[in-house]
């Protein structure tokens, strides 16, 4: 059997054992993470208690039902929310302050800086972390013409379309040459042909420069296509369901695609069931 | 380029139904551009209507001040006026007066915008710097600031303080209630994105914050000088009753005591070409920033 697929020791602080053949140390650990908000005086958990690692080069998707706090662990890793239990470190390092080392590309399709061209939007932010002008323009360049966006370098974001925008976001956080990349739904504001092509220049692109990838969706087809393991949240207070190794079952039209395929389909829809009786109850 | 785009939209629409398969060449056939709609009027250039009704209004002053037995001492045909500014100007009393309004109110405006800075800074970062901006402007802003031109006077006597004061406050307030609400307003992932790319503190507002809040700037700048500009000439009208400086305002009540109504016509023309000159100057601004950026609509 292809698939490995294991009920995640989500409670243990032990790490995951299913994943101790792994080569080297995790770049990403994520410890028995809860994370909450208050609403009105009342303190909401949104994640209840998340345990996974990432290692290097690796393509993590956190898939989950909406509201299931996928977003929020993101942001968290991203240094924008402190959880309220549980650690995470990068690298070895438990200082989570937002910094360029985790860069975020957001769904929102105004997350360029709207004064800047296209290129000064890639390499302003090489220039905030200490490289020269002439540098940060010839690495803007170079990202901006990996993501197929060379003619139109001179453009102001406005006169971008959204999935060009959202190309321009992943220049950006490309060029910052991070430790890992965040990438929250980005394309869950795009059409559906606009999407597919940006997934699949998405891989050709974690392939060449063998960047690793924490990515929320919730869409079974692009966790599919784009991840090599697949943490399913549950919801609110979430915990890891499963997690669900993808390597090896990528062929859409593969048997063992379509089961796994299946299999998380049913993982998300045992969930809804849950809500739906939290609603009658 | 609005009325080309607005009248290509039915031609694309009728040929939608037959669309060609891509790849393929279409065959050469006639097309024909759809007419310009409206008068012949409409399709002058837009420089060239308003010089045309410009003239034609000067004309009808210029009849109406040779045709009708209208005393001079009341009213002022377009040539008298004309000769007027010339003279006010090359002889610099016209000049004299309308520099010295404009340092007034430079003045006044860089205290005013100062202070709408001190005020809306606080009110960013703290919540009770934002309880006494929003009291404050709610109880001054709809105030004429030329209200509180006696108060002025009589606290700061007839002297340019008083007036400076009068301009500050009239500017103000504008400003920081258009200021504010671009900080308010700024889109949170635009600074999710800057404290991630690294920036912090000062930069964070230099780099992110205020250029994402400049279309609220520069509109709260424009209402700020629409507002000081009118104050201060209603302020030295009042001021020349009373008998003391010396500006625009100062110089048609002046001419008018004497009896001098082309100068008085003079003074008016000047007021409302500078006016005119510093809308233009704000337009020009947002032209190449924010407009150019896709922040705000062309005007």
């Amino acid at each position: 059997m292809k698939v490995r697929a294991s009920r995640a020791q989500a409670r243990d602080a032990e790490p995951d054992p299913q994943r101790e053949d792994a080569p080297g140390r995790p770049l990403l650990r994520v410890q028995n993470v809860a994370i909450g908000y208050a609403v009105e005086g009342a303190f909401n958990l949104a994640v209840g208690d998340v345990s996974f690692d990432i290692h290097p080069s690796e393509k993590i998707i956190l898939l989950g039902p909406s509201g299931c706090g996928k977003s929020t662990l993101l942001k968290t890793i991203a240094g924008f929310i402190e959880p309220a239990a549980g650690s995470i470190s990068i690298a070895g390092r438990d200082d989570l302050a937002p910094g360029p080392d985790r860069a975020v590309v957001f769904q929102e399709f105004d997350q360029l800086f709207p004064w800047r061209t296209v290129t000064d939007n890639v390499a302003y932010p090489l220039r905030v972390n200490g490289r020269s002008k002439e540098d940060a323009l010839e690495r803007a360049r170079h990202y901006v013409e990996m993501t197929s966006l060379s003619h139109a370098a001179d453009r102001f974001p406005h006169q971008l379309s959204g999935g060009m925008k959202q190309r321009v976001s992943i220049a950006r956080a490309l060029a910052l040459e991070p430790l890992m990349l965040l990438m929250d739904e980005p394309f869950g504001s795009l059409d559906a042909q606009t999407r597919s092509r940006l997934q699949r220049e998405l891989n050709e692109i974690a392939e060449r420069t063998e960047v690793t990838i924490l990515f929320v969706t919730h869409s079974i087809q692009e966790a599919m296509m784009l991840g090599h393991r697949i943490v399913v949240l549950g919801q609110a207070p979430s915990t890891v369901e499963e997690i669900v190794d993808v390597r090896d079952v990528r062929d859409p039209d593969s048997p063992e695609h379509v089961r796994v395929r299946r299999h998380l389909r049913e993982l998300l829809a045992h969930d809804e069931e849950e809500v739906d009786h939290a609603v009658f109850e | 380029m609005p009325s080309s785009s607005r009248t290509a939209e039915p031609a694309a629409a009728g040929s939608g139904a037959g669309t060609p398969t891509p790849g393929t060449t279409l065959p050469q056939r006639d097309v024909k551009a759809p007419a310009t709609r409206g008068s012949y009027w409409a399709r002058l250039p837009v420089v060239l209507r308003r010089t045309l009704l410009l003239v034609g209004i000067v004309a009808l002053w210029q009849a109406y001040a040779t045709l009708s037995d209208v005393s001079p001492l009341v009213f002022s045909a377009p040539l008298d006026v004309a000769r007027a500014l010339f003279e006010g100007w090359t002889s610099g009393d016209l000049a004299r007066a309308t520099v010295l309004t404009l340092k007034i109110l430079g003045i006044g405006m860089g205290i005013g915008m100062l202070a709408a800075a001190i005020l809306t800074t606080l009110a960013t970062w703290t919540r009770i710097g934002e309880d006494v901006l929003v009291l404050l402007t709610s109880m001054l802003n709809p105030l004429p600031s030329i209200a509180i031109l006696p108060l002025a006077i009589l606290w700061f006597g007839l002297s340019e303080m008083a007036l400076i004061v009068v301009i500050a406050n009239a500017v103000t307030w504008p400003i920081a209630i258009n200021v504010s609400m671009g900080f308010r307003t700024v889109n949170p992932t635009i600074l999710a994105v800057g404290r991630n790319i690294g920036l912090r503190g000062w930069r964070l507002v230099r780099d992110v914050l205020l250029p994402a809040a400049l279309p609220h700037i520069i509109s709260g700048l424009k209402t700020g000088w629409a507002f000081g500009w009118r104050t201060i000439i209603a302020a030295e009208l009042v001021f020349g009753v009373a008998g003391g400086g010396g500006g625009l305002g100062n110089y048609i009540n002046k001419s008018r005591y004497f009896l001098e109504i082309p100068e008085v016509f003079a003074g008016l023309v000047t007021i409302a070409l500078i006016g005119i000159a510093l809308e233009w100057v704000f337009t020009l601004v947002e032209r190449r920033t924010v407009v150019r950026w896709g922040m705000k609509a062309a005007t």
